[in-house]
Protein backbone atom coordinates (compact mmCIF):
# COMPACT_ATOMS: atom_id res chain seq x y z
CA UNK A 1 0.00 0.00 0.00
CA UNK A 2 3.32 2.29 0.86
CA UNK A 3 4.11 2.11 -3.33
CA UNK A 4 -0.48 3.05 -4.01
CA UNK A 5 0.53 6.02 -1.32
CA UNK A 6 3.59 7.24 -2.78
CA UNK A 7 2.28 6.60 -6.72
CA UNK A 8 -1.04 9.03 -5.49
CA UNK A 9 0.96 11.20 -3.71
CA UNK A 10 3.20 12.25 -7.08
CA UNK A 11 -0.10 12.46 -8.67
CA UNK A 12 -1.79 14.90 -6.72
CA UNK A 13 0.95 16.75 -5.76
CA UNK A 14 1.96 17.37 -10.04
CA UNK A 15 -1.91 17.96 -10.64
CA UNK A 16 -1.89 21.15 -8.67
CA UNK A 17 -5.06 20.44 -7.41
CA UNK A 18 -4.84 20.40 -3.89
CA UNK A 19 -3.73 24.04 -4.58
CA UNK A 20 -7.29 25.58 -4.32
CA UNK A 21 -8.84 23.93 -1.30
CA UNK A 22 -5.00 23.87 0.71
CA UNK A 23 -4.68 27.62 0.57
CA UNK A 24 -8.63 28.60 0.48
CA UNK A 25 -7.96 27.08 4.16
CA UNK A 26 -4.00 28.74 5.31
CA UNK A 27 -5.19 31.43 4.00
CA UNK A 28 -8.82 31.60 5.81
CA UNK A 29 -6.68 30.34 8.93
CA UNK A 30 -4.18 33.52 8.69
CA UNK A 31 -7.60 35.65 7.98
CA UNK A 32 -9.84 34.85 10.97
CA UNK A 33 -6.98 34.93 13.73
CA UNK A 34 -5.81 38.31 12.43
CA UNK A 35 -8.61 40.09 14.88
CA UNK A 36 -7.46 38.93 18.36
CA UNK A 37 -8.18 37.82 21.27
CA UNK A 38 -10.33 34.74 20.38
CA UNK A 39 -11.78 31.90 22.83
CA UNK A 40 -9.52 28.32 22.64
CA UNK A 41 -12.58 26.15 22.12
CA UNK A 42 -14.91 28.03 20.10
CA UNK A 43 -11.90 29.08 17.90
CA UNK A 44 -10.93 25.53 17.47
CA UNK A 45 -14.73 24.47 16.53
CA UNK A 46 -15.01 26.61 13.76
CA UNK A 47 -11.33 25.95 12.86
CA UNK A 48 -13.19 21.83 12.62
CA UNK A 49 -15.86 22.62 10.94
CA UNK A 50 -13.42 24.64 8.14
CA UNK A 51 -11.29 21.59 7.71
CA UNK A 52 -14.30 19.22 7.45
CA UNK A 53 -15.33 21.18 4.25
CA UNK A 54 -11.14 21.06 3.23
CA UNK A 55 -11.44 17.66 3.74
CA UNK A 56 -14.39 16.91 1.86
CA UNK A 57 -13.31 19.03 -1.31
CA UNK A 58 -9.61 16.80 -1.41
CA UNK A 59 -10.97 13.84 -1.15
CA UNK A 60 -13.90 14.53 -3.73
CA UNK A 61 -10.94 15.86 -5.81
CA UNK A 62 -8.69 12.81 -4.89
CA UNK A 63 -10.76 10.02 -5.48
CA UNK A 64 -11.05 10.49 -9.47
CA UNK A 65 -7.30 11.76 -9.60
CA UNK A 66 -6.73 9.09 -12.21
CA UNK A 67 -8.21 8.88 -15.90
CA UNK A 68 -10.10 5.79 -16.46
CA UNK A 69 -6.88 4.06 -18.47
CA UNK A 70 -4.70 4.82 -15.80
CA UNK A 71 -7.04 3.66 -13.38
CA UNK A 72 -7.27 0.17 -15.15
CA UNK A 73 -3.60 0.36 -15.27
CA UNK A 74 -3.00 0.68 -11.59
CA UNK A 75 -6.00 -1.62 -10.89
CA UNK A 76 -4.10 -4.55 -12.80
CA UNK A 77 -0.86 -4.12 -11.08
CA UNK A 78 -1.99 -3.20 -7.36
CA UNK A 79 -4.29 -6.42 -7.95
CA UNK A 80 -7.01 -5.58 -5.67
CA UNK A 81 -9.70 -2.29 -6.45
CA UNK A 82 -10.09 -2.20 -2.44
CA UNK A 83 -6.45 -1.61 -1.98
CA UNK A 84 -6.45 1.21 -4.43
CA UNK A 85 -9.57 3.24 -3.28
CA UNK A 86 -8.29 2.18 0.45
CA UNK A 87 -5.17 4.23 -0.45
CA UNK A 88 -7.17 7.01 -1.74
CA UNK A 89 -9.14 7.48 1.37
CA UNK A 90 -6.08 7.38 3.70
CA UNK A 91 -4.26 9.77 1.24
CA UNK A 92 -6.80 12.40 1.40
CA UNK A 93 -7.28 11.72 5.28
CA UNK A 94 -3.21 11.71 5.88
CA UNK A 95 -3.25 15.21 3.61
CA UNK A 96 -5.67 16.80 5.95
CA UNK A 97 -3.39 15.94 9.37
CA UNK A 98 -0.84 18.75 8.56
CA UNK A 99 -3.59 20.66 7.89
CA UNK A 100 -5.16 19.88 11.61
CA UNK A 101 -1.67 20.78 12.92
CA UNK A 102 -1.58 23.78 11.39
CA UNK A 103 -5.24 25.34 12.40
CA UNK A 104 -3.76 24.04 16.12
CA UNK A 105 -0.53 25.07 16.34
CA UNK A 106 -0.36 28.34 14.37
CA UNK A 107 -3.13 30.86 17.06
CA UNK A 108 -1.23 28.97 20.17
CA UNK A 109 2.20 29.34 18.82
CA UNK A 110 1.38 33.31 17.70
CA UNK A 111 -0.73 33.93 20.97
CA UNK A 112 -3.98 34.11 18.97
CA UNK A 113 -6.77 33.43 21.93
CA UNK A 114 -7.63 34.90 24.98
CA UNK A 115 -5.29 32.73 27.57
CA UNK A 116 -2.98 30.01 26.16
CA UNK A 117 -4.66 26.44 25.63
CA UNK A 118 -3.96 23.51 28.02
CA UNK A 119 -1.93 20.31 26.82
CA UNK A 120 -5.27 18.31 27.49
CA UNK A 121 -7.19 21.16 24.91
CA UNK A 122 -4.55 21.28 22.29
CA UNK A 123 -4.77 17.35 22.02
CA UNK A 124 -8.38 17.06 22.11
CA UNK A 125 -8.75 19.59 19.94
CA UNK A 126 -5.88 17.66 17.39
CA UNK A 127 -8.04 14.52 17.97
CA UNK A 128 -11.26 16.56 17.24
CA UNK A 129 -9.95 17.74 13.69
CA UNK A 130 -8.91 14.71 12.74
CA UNK A 131 -12.00 12.63 13.45
CA UNK A 132 -13.93 15.58 11.19
CA UNK A 133 -11.10 15.42 8.43
CA UNK A 134 -12.04 11.84 8.20
CA UNK A 135 -15.66 11.90 8.32
CA UNK A 136 -15.32 14.56 5.50
CA UNK A 137 -13.13 12.40 3.36
CA UNK A 138 -15.64 9.33 4.42
CA UNK A 139 -18.67 11.21 2.80
CA UNK A 140 -16.96 12.97 -0.47
CA UNK A 141 -16.13 9.55 -1.35
CA UNK A 142 -19.18 8.73 -2.40
CA UNK A 143 -19.36 11.46 -4.80
CA UNK A 144 -16.80 9.85 -7.09
CA UNK A 145 -17.56 10.00 -11.35
CA UNK A 146 -18.21 5.71 -10.42
CA UNK A 147 -21.62 6.72 -8.96
CA UNK A 148 -22.30 10.19 -10.27
CA UNK A 149 -21.31 10.92 -13.57
CA UNK A 150 -21.61 14.60 -13.92
CA UNK A 151 -19.68 16.61 -12.12
CA UNK A 152 -21.52 19.49 -11.97
CA UNK A 153 -24.29 17.14 -10.25
CA UNK A 154 -21.84 15.58 -8.13
CA UNK A 155 -20.44 18.29 -6.57
CA UNK A 156 -23.91 20.01 -5.91
CA UNK A 157 -25.11 16.93 -4.01
CA UNK A 158 -21.52 16.84 -1.78
CA UNK A 159 -22.60 20.52 -1.16
CA UNK A 160 -25.85 19.77 -0.02
CA UNK A 161 -24.33 17.56 1.64
CA UNK A 162 -22.25 19.35 3.50
CA UNK A 163 -24.75 22.02 4.43
CA UNK A 164 -27.01 19.49 5.79
CA UNK A 165 -24.28 17.84 7.95
CA UNK A 166 -23.26 21.57 9.34
CA UNK A 167 -27.55 22.50 10.12
CA UNK A 168 -28.18 19.25 11.46
CA UNK A 169 -28.71 20.37 15.27
CA UNK A 170 -31.34 23.01 13.51
CA UNK A 171 -33.14 19.99 11.81
CA UNK A 172 -33.20 18.15 14.91
CA UNK A 173 -35.52 21.32 16.06
CA UNK A 174 -37.75 21.37 13.63
CA UNK A 175 -38.13 17.58 13.77
CA UNK A 176 -41.38 16.22 15.87
CA UNK A 177 -40.06 14.34 18.90
CA UNK A 178 -41.36 10.90 17.30
CA UNK A 179 -39.16 11.31 14.04
CA UNK A 180 -36.21 12.91 16.54
CA UNK A 181 -34.22 9.77 16.82
CA UNK A 182 -33.55 9.75 13.08
CA UNK A 183 -31.02 12.09 13.71
CA UNK A 184 -28.75 9.41 14.22
CA UNK A 185 -28.19 8.29 10.69
CA UNK A 186 -26.90 11.84 9.85
CA UNK A 187 -22.98 12.56 10.08
CA UNK A 188 -22.03 13.36 13.54
CA UNK A 189 -20.41 16.57 13.15
CA UNK A 190 -22.62 18.51 15.28
CA UNK A 191 -21.77 16.30 18.53
CA UNK A 192 -17.87 17.26 18.02
CA UNK A 193 -18.82 21.00 17.54
CA UNK A 194 -21.33 20.89 20.56
CA UNK A 195 -18.61 19.50 22.83
CA UNK A 196 -15.90 22.06 21.40
CA UNK A 197 -18.30 24.79 22.31
CA UNK A 198 -19.50 23.50 25.79
CA UNK A 199 -16.18 21.72 26.58
CA UNK A 200 -15.65 23.25 30.41
CA UNK A 201 -19.07 21.18 31.33
CA UNK A 202 -18.80 18.08 29.24
CA UNK A 203 -17.81 15.23 30.49
CA UNK A 204 -14.61 12.98 29.76
CA UNK A 205 -16.50 10.17 28.70
CA UNK A 206 -18.79 12.31 26.29
CA UNK A 207 -15.54 14.59 24.85
CA UNK A 208 -14.11 10.86 24.14
CA UNK A 209 -17.18 9.42 22.45
CA UNK A 210 -18.48 12.16 20.54
CA UNK A 211 -14.51 11.69 18.31
CA UNK A 212 -15.27 7.77 18.48
CA UNK A 213 -18.50 8.07 17.22
CA UNK A 214 -17.38 10.54 14.22
CA UNK A 215 -14.37 7.96 13.63
CA UNK A 216 -17.09 5.03 13.91
CA UNK A 217 -19.41 6.47 11.56
CA UNK A 218 -16.91 7.77 8.96
CA UNK A 219 -15.77 4.40 8.81
CA UNK A 220 -18.78 2.85 8.27
CA UNK A 221 -19.66 4.74 5.36
CA UNK A 222 -16.18 4.15 3.86
CA UNK A 223 -16.48 0.27 3.88
CA UNK A 224 -19.87 0.49 2.41
CA UNK A 225 -18.46 2.20 -0.17
CA UNK A 226 -15.31 -0.13 -0.79
CA UNK A 227 -18.33 -3.26 -0.78
CA UNK A 228 -19.95 -1.39 -3.47
CA UNK A 229 -16.92 -0.89 -5.70
CA UNK A 230 -15.37 -4.28 -4.85
CA UNK A 231 -19.21 -5.43 -6.79
CA UNK A 232 -18.95 -3.64 -9.62
CA UNK A 233 -15.31 -3.41 -9.75
CA UNK A 234 -15.06 -0.43 -12.90
CA UNK A 235 -18.15 -1.11 -14.20
CA UNK A 236 -19.37 2.62 -14.17
CA UNK A 237 -16.15 3.51 -15.80
CA UNK A 238 -17.58 2.19 -19.18
CA UNK B 1 -6.64 -27.27 -17.84
CA UNK B 2 -4.11 -26.14 -20.85
CA UNK B 3 -5.50 -22.75 -21.27
CA UNK B 4 -4.32 -20.08 -19.84
CA UNK B 5 -7.67 -17.97 -19.74
CA UNK B 6 -11.10 -19.50 -20.44
CA UNK B 7 -14.34 -17.17 -21.10
CA UNK B 8 -17.56 -19.86 -20.98
CA UNK B 9 -20.76 -18.06 -22.75
CA UNK B 10 -20.10 -15.17 -21.28
CA UNK B 11 -22.66 -12.16 -21.55
CA UNK B 12 -22.34 -8.51 -20.13
CA UNK B 13 -25.66 -6.04 -19.86
CA UNK B 14 -25.30 -2.40 -19.42
CA UNK B 15 -28.78 -1.75 -18.23
CA UNK B 16 -31.31 -3.26 -21.38
CA UNK B 17 -28.55 -3.46 -23.65
CA UNK B 18 -26.38 -6.22 -24.34
CA UNK B 19 -23.22 -5.55 -25.09
CA UNK B 20 -21.80 -9.28 -25.70
CA UNK B 21 -23.84 -12.63 -25.65
CA UNK B 22 -22.54 -15.93 -24.87
CA UNK B 23 -19.23 -15.47 -25.74
CA UNK B 24 -16.66 -18.32 -25.20
CA UNK B 25 -13.01 -17.83 -26.24
CA UNK B 26 -10.19 -19.98 -24.85
CA UNK B 27 -6.37 -18.57 -24.66
CA UNK B 28 -3.67 -20.60 -24.68
CA UNK B 29 0.02 -20.52 -23.84
CA UNK B 30 1.64 -18.34 -26.95
CA UNK B 31 -1.71 -17.62 -28.76
CA UNK B 32 -2.10 -14.24 -30.76
CA UNK B 33 -5.65 -13.78 -31.11
CA UNK B 34 -7.14 -10.48 -32.91
CA UNK B 35 -10.53 -9.42 -32.07
CA UNK B 36 -11.77 -6.90 -34.83
CA UNK B 37 -15.38 -4.99 -35.02
CA UNK B 38 -16.81 -1.48 -35.30
CA UNK B 39 -16.51 1.06 -33.04
CA UNK B 40 -19.00 0.17 -30.08
CA UNK B 41 -18.92 -3.68 -31.21
CA UNK B 42 -17.95 -4.76 -27.88
CA UNK B 43 -14.27 -5.43 -28.55
CA UNK B 44 -12.85 -3.23 -25.56
CA UNK B 45 -15.31 -4.37 -23.37
CA UNK B 46 -14.25 -7.55 -24.24
CA UNK B 47 -10.91 -6.94 -23.30
CA UNK B 48 -11.71 -5.44 -19.45
CA UNK B 49 -13.78 -8.95 -18.93
CA UNK B 50 -10.28 -11.05 -20.33
CA UNK B 51 -8.38 -8.51 -18.16
CA UNK B 52 -11.07 -8.89 -14.98
CA UNK B 53 -11.39 -4.88 -14.74
CA UNK B 54 -15.22 -5.56 -15.14
CA UNK B 55 -17.73 -7.85 -13.98
CA UNK B 56 -19.62 -10.43 -16.11
CA UNK B 57 -23.82 -10.54 -16.15
CA UNK B 58 -23.18 -14.34 -16.79
CA UNK B 59 -20.95 -16.82 -17.89
CA UNK B 60 -17.34 -17.99 -16.29
CA UNK B 61 -14.49 -16.28 -16.56
CA UNK B 62 -12.01 -19.15 -15.73
CA UNK B 63 -8.02 -18.75 -15.44
CA UNK B 64 -5.53 -21.46 -15.10
CA UNK B 65 -4.14 -20.69 -12.18
CA UNK B 66 -4.74 -17.40 -9.06
CA UNK B 67 -1.36 -16.37 -9.69
CA UNK B 68 -2.26 -15.51 -13.29
CA UNK B 69 -0.38 -12.65 -14.82
CA UNK B 70 -2.23 -10.11 -17.28
CA UNK B 71 -0.92 -7.00 -19.01
CA UNK B 72 -3.28 -4.57 -20.20
CA UNK B 73 -2.42 -1.97 -22.46
CA UNK B 74 -5.55 0.84 -22.41
CA UNK B 75 -6.16 2.18 -25.90
CA UNK B 76 -4.64 5.49 -24.84
CA UNK B 77 -2.25 6.30 -21.91
CA UNK B 78 -2.94 9.23 -19.71
CA UNK B 79 0.02 11.72 -20.37
CA UNK B 80 1.55 12.00 -17.06
CA UNK B 81 3.92 14.79 -15.49
CA UNK B 82 6.44 12.33 -14.82
CA UNK B 83 9.08 10.65 -16.49
CA UNK B 84 8.78 7.08 -17.99
CA UNK B 85 11.32 5.67 -16.06
CA UNK B 86 9.65 6.96 -12.57
CA UNK B 87 6.07 6.05 -14.08
CA UNK B 88 7.31 2.27 -14.85
CA UNK B 89 8.98 2.43 -11.09
CA UNK B 90 5.45 3.25 -9.38
CA UNK B 91 3.93 0.45 -11.33
CA UNK B 92 6.68 -1.97 -10.58
CA UNK B 93 6.78 -0.61 -7.01
CA UNK B 94 2.97 -1.20 -7.26
CA UNK B 95 3.77 -4.89 -8.49
CA UNK B 96 5.65 -5.84 -5.47
CA UNK B 97 8.66 -6.24 -7.65
CA UNK B 98 11.91 -5.81 -5.69
CA UNK B 99 13.73 -2.67 -6.09
CA UNK B 100 17.06 -4.25 -7.88
CA UNK B 101 15.29 -6.16 -10.38
CA UNK B 102 12.82 -3.42 -11.12
CA UNK B 103 15.90 -1.12 -12.11
CA UNK B 104 16.93 -3.58 -13.99
CA UNK B 105 13.66 -4.76 -15.83
CA UNK B 106 13.20 -0.50 -16.50
CA UNK B 107 16.38 -0.90 -18.19
CA UNK B 108 15.92 -3.61 -19.90
CA UNK B 109 12.40 -2.60 -21.29
CA UNK B 110 13.55 0.68 -22.61
CA UNK B 111 16.52 -1.02 -24.69
CA UNK B 112 13.87 -3.57 -25.83
CA UNK B 113 11.36 -0.82 -26.93
CA UNK B 114 14.45 1.68 -28.32
CA UNK B 115 13.42 3.83 -25.93
CA UNK B 116 15.94 6.38 -24.54
CA UNK B 117 15.36 6.38 -20.55
CA UNK B 118 15.04 10.84 -20.15
CA UNK B 119 15.10 12.29 -16.24
CA UNK B 120 13.70 15.14 -17.56
CA UNK B 121 11.58 14.68 -20.24
CA UNK B 122 8.15 14.31 -19.18
CA UNK B 123 5.37 11.73 -20.56
CA UNK B 124 3.32 15.11 -21.64
CA UNK B 125 5.97 15.70 -23.86
CA UNK B 126 5.38 12.39 -24.95
CA UNK B 127 5.01 11.67 -28.77
CA UNK B 128 1.81 9.35 -29.55
CA UNK B 129 4.98 6.38 -30.55
CA UNK B 130 6.48 6.57 -27.17
CA UNK B 131 3.58 7.10 -25.41
CA UNK B 132 2.65 4.03 -26.63
CA UNK B 133 5.56 2.50 -25.67
CA UNK B 134 5.48 3.42 -22.83
CA UNK B 135 2.07 1.66 -22.38
CA UNK B 136 3.55 -1.38 -23.57
CA UNK B 137 5.95 -1.10 -20.85
CA UNK B 138 3.97 -0.88 -17.84
CA UNK B 139 2.22 -4.00 -19.30
CA UNK B 140 5.36 -5.54 -19.47
CA UNK B 141 6.93 -4.42 -16.16
CA UNK B 142 6.08 -8.20 -15.04
CA UNK B 143 6.48 -10.46 -17.32
CA UNK B 144 3.48 -10.90 -18.35
CA UNK B 145 1.30 -14.71 -19.13
CA UNK B 146 -1.01 -12.51 -21.41
CA UNK B 147 -1.07 -9.33 -22.98
CA UNK B 148 -4.19 -7.79 -23.63
CA UNK B 149 -3.92 -4.67 -26.40
CA UNK B 150 -6.40 -1.97 -26.51
CA UNK B 151 -6.13 -0.85 -30.41
CA UNK B 152 -2.47 -0.72 -30.15
CA UNK B 153 -1.44 0.51 -33.46
CA UNK B 154 -4.10 3.54 -33.35
CA UNK B 155 -3.18 6.64 -34.19
CA UNK B 156 0.99 6.08 -34.87
CA UNK B 157 3.10 6.72 -37.60
CA UNK B 158 4.26 3.87 -40.05
CA UNK B 159 7.36 3.71 -38.32
CA UNK B 160 6.35 3.38 -35.01
CA UNK B 161 3.76 0.37 -36.11
CA UNK B 162 6.55 -1.40 -37.64
CA UNK B 163 8.46 -1.10 -34.88
CA UNK B 164 5.61 -2.36 -32.15
CA UNK B 165 4.88 -4.80 -34.63
CA UNK B 166 8.57 -6.51 -34.78
CA UNK B 167 8.24 -5.80 -30.62
CA UNK B 168 4.96 -7.38 -30.53
CA UNK B 169 6.43 -10.43 -32.98
CA UNK B 170 9.38 -10.86 -30.29
CA UNK B 171 7.13 -10.77 -27.52
CA UNK B 172 5.08 -13.67 -28.46
CA UNK B 173 7.80 -15.63 -29.46
CA UNK B 174 8.77 -16.05 -25.70
CA UNK B 175 5.90 -17.21 -24.83
CA UNK B 176 3.65 -14.29 -23.98
CA UNK B 177 -0.16 -14.94 -25.33
CA UNK B 178 -1.82 -11.86 -27.37
CA UNK B 179 -5.07 -10.40 -27.32
CA UNK B 180 -5.75 -7.67 -28.96
CA UNK B 181 -8.45 -5.51 -30.30
CA UNK B 182 -7.09 -4.63 -34.00
CA UNK B 183 -8.46 -2.19 -36.59
CA UNK B 184 -6.16 -2.81 -39.34
CA UNK B 185 -6.42 -6.02 -40.98
CA UNK B 186 -3.23 -5.88 -42.83
CA UNK B 187 -1.78 -5.34 -38.93
CA UNK B 188 -3.90 -8.30 -38.07
CA UNK B 189 -2.49 -10.50 -40.66
CA UNK B 190 1.64 -9.34 -39.31
CA UNK B 191 1.37 -11.30 -36.19
CA UNK B 192 0.42 -14.89 -37.57
CA UNK B 193 -3.12 -14.88 -35.35
CA UNK B 194 -6.36 -16.35 -35.24
CA UNK B 195 -9.24 -13.51 -36.00
CA UNK B 196 -12.42 -13.49 -34.24
CA UNK B 197 -14.78 -10.88 -35.22
CA UNK B 198 -17.50 -9.48 -32.72
CA UNK B 199 -20.41 -8.48 -34.56
CA UNK B 200 -23.74 -7.00 -32.91
CA UNK B 201 -22.22 -8.82 -29.12
CA UNK B 202 -21.44 -11.76 -30.41
CA UNK B 203 -18.06 -13.51 -31.12
CA UNK B 204 -17.06 -15.70 -34.37
CA UNK B 205 -14.03 -17.02 -35.84
CA UNK B 206 -12.66 -15.53 -39.54
CA UNK B 207 -12.63 -18.73 -41.74
CA UNK B 208 -12.38 -16.87 -44.65
CA UNK B 209 -8.58 -15.50 -43.93
CA UNK B 210 -6.00 -16.69 -45.60
CA UNK B 211 -3.07 -14.48 -45.72
CA UNK B 212 -0.49 -16.73 -46.01
CA UNK B 213 -1.18 -17.99 -49.81
CA UNK B 214 -2.04 -14.87 -51.73
CA UNK B 215 -1.74 -11.34 -51.74
CA UNK B 216 -5.21 -9.40 -50.30
CA UNK B 217 -6.08 -5.94 -52.10
CA UNK B 218 -7.89 -4.10 -49.11
CA UNK B 219 -9.07 -0.19 -49.44
CA UNK B 220 -8.79 2.56 -46.82
CA UNK B 221 -11.94 5.65 -47.24
CA UNK B 222 -11.74 8.54 -45.09
CA UNK B 223 -14.92 10.06 -45.11
CA UNK B 224 -17.98 11.93 -43.85
CA UNK B 225 -21.01 10.69 -43.97
CA UNK B 226 -24.79 10.71 -41.85
CA UNK B 227 -25.25 8.44 -39.23
CA UNK B 228 -28.26 7.09 -40.65
CA UNK B 229 -26.17 6.51 -43.82
CA UNK B 230 -23.75 5.02 -41.25
CA UNK B 231 -26.04 2.39 -39.71
CA UNK B 232 -27.50 1.99 -43.37
CA UNK B 233 -23.64 1.15 -44.57
CA UNK B 234 -22.92 -1.55 -41.63
CA UNK B 235 -26.06 -3.37 -42.11
CA UNK B 236 -25.42 -3.35 -45.76
CA UNK B 237 -21.54 -4.42 -45.53
CA UNK B 238 -20.99 -6.51 -42.84
CA UNK B 239 -17.34 -7.08 -43.39
CA UNK B 240 -16.71 -3.57 -43.48
CA UNK B 241 -14.96 -2.01 -40.55
CA UNK B 242 -14.91 1.44 -39.24
CA UNK B 243 -13.72 4.00 -36.44
CA UNK B 244 -13.48 7.49 -35.95
CA UNK B 245 -10.20 9.19 -36.29
CA UNK B 246 -8.53 11.97 -34.06
CA UNK B 247 -9.83 14.28 -36.60
CA UNK B 248 -13.48 13.40 -36.50
CA UNK B 249 -13.62 11.65 -39.95
CA UNK B 250 -14.95 8.26 -40.27
CA UNK B 251 -12.04 5.57 -41.73
CA UNK B 252 -13.66 2.82 -43.08
CA UNK B 253 -11.36 -0.90 -44.20
CA UNK B 254 -13.17 -2.18 -47.01
CA UNK B 255 -12.15 -5.42 -48.40
CA UNK B 256 -11.85 -5.56 -52.37
CA UNK B 257 -15.19 -8.07 -53.11
CA UNK B 258 -17.19 -4.74 -51.50
CA UNK B 259 -15.47 -2.19 -52.50
CA UNK B 260 -17.05 -1.35 -55.86
CA UNK B 261 -20.81 -1.37 -54.15
CA UNK B 262 -19.65 0.46 -51.21
CA UNK B 263 -18.11 3.37 -52.74
CA UNK B 264 -21.43 3.87 -54.97
CA UNK B 265 -23.51 3.72 -51.84
CA UNK B 266 -21.75 5.83 -49.83
CA UNK B 267 -21.28 8.49 -52.68
CA UNK B 268 -25.09 8.08 -53.72
CA UNK B 269 -26.11 8.58 -50.17
CA UNK B 270 -24.25 12.13 -50.06
CA UNK B 271 -20.99 10.80 -48.23
CA UNK B 272 -17.87 12.64 -48.50
CA UNK B 273 -14.43 11.43 -49.45
CA UNK B 274 -11.66 12.59 -47.58
CA UNK B 275 -9.05 9.97 -48.24
CA UNK B 276 -9.17 6.57 -50.02
CA UNK B 277 -5.62 4.61 -50.07
CA UNK B 278 -5.51 1.63 -51.49
CA UNK B 279 -3.50 -1.31 -49.37
CA UNK B 280 -1.93 -4.80 -50.05
CA UNK B 281 -1.48 -7.99 -47.57
CA UNK B 282 1.69 -9.69 -49.38
CA UNK B 283 2.35 -13.18 -48.75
Amino acid sequence: MTALLSFIHTCFMRSYRYGPPTFVFILGILFVYSVVPNPVMASYAFSTIFLFIVSAVISYTLIDIETVNQESVTLLHSGSLLKLYMSKLLYSWLFSIPLALYAILYPAIFHKFDRNPSLEELGMSFIYHITATWLGVALACWFSSKFIRSRVISFLMLSVLIVITLSVQGIKDQLPDALKSVIVLFPPLNSIINVMVDYESTSLFSKLWVAGASLLYGTMIAVLFLLMLHKRKLDSSH
Amino acid sequence: MNALLTLKEVSKKYGNRDVLTDVSLTINRGDCIMLRGNNGSGKSTMLRIVSGLIPISSGERLLQHSNLVIGYTPDRLSKLRMTSTEYLTHMGRISDIPKKNLNNRIRELHEFFSLEPSHTLNMTHFSKGMLQKTNLMQAMIKTPDILVLDEPFSGLDKESIAHLLNSLKKIKSQGTSILAAVHDPLLASQLESRTYWIKQGRIWMDNTQNFSDQSTVFFELEGLVEQETLERLSGLFSDVTWKTCDSGHLLFTIMQKDYRDFLLEFIHKGGEINNLTRKELKP
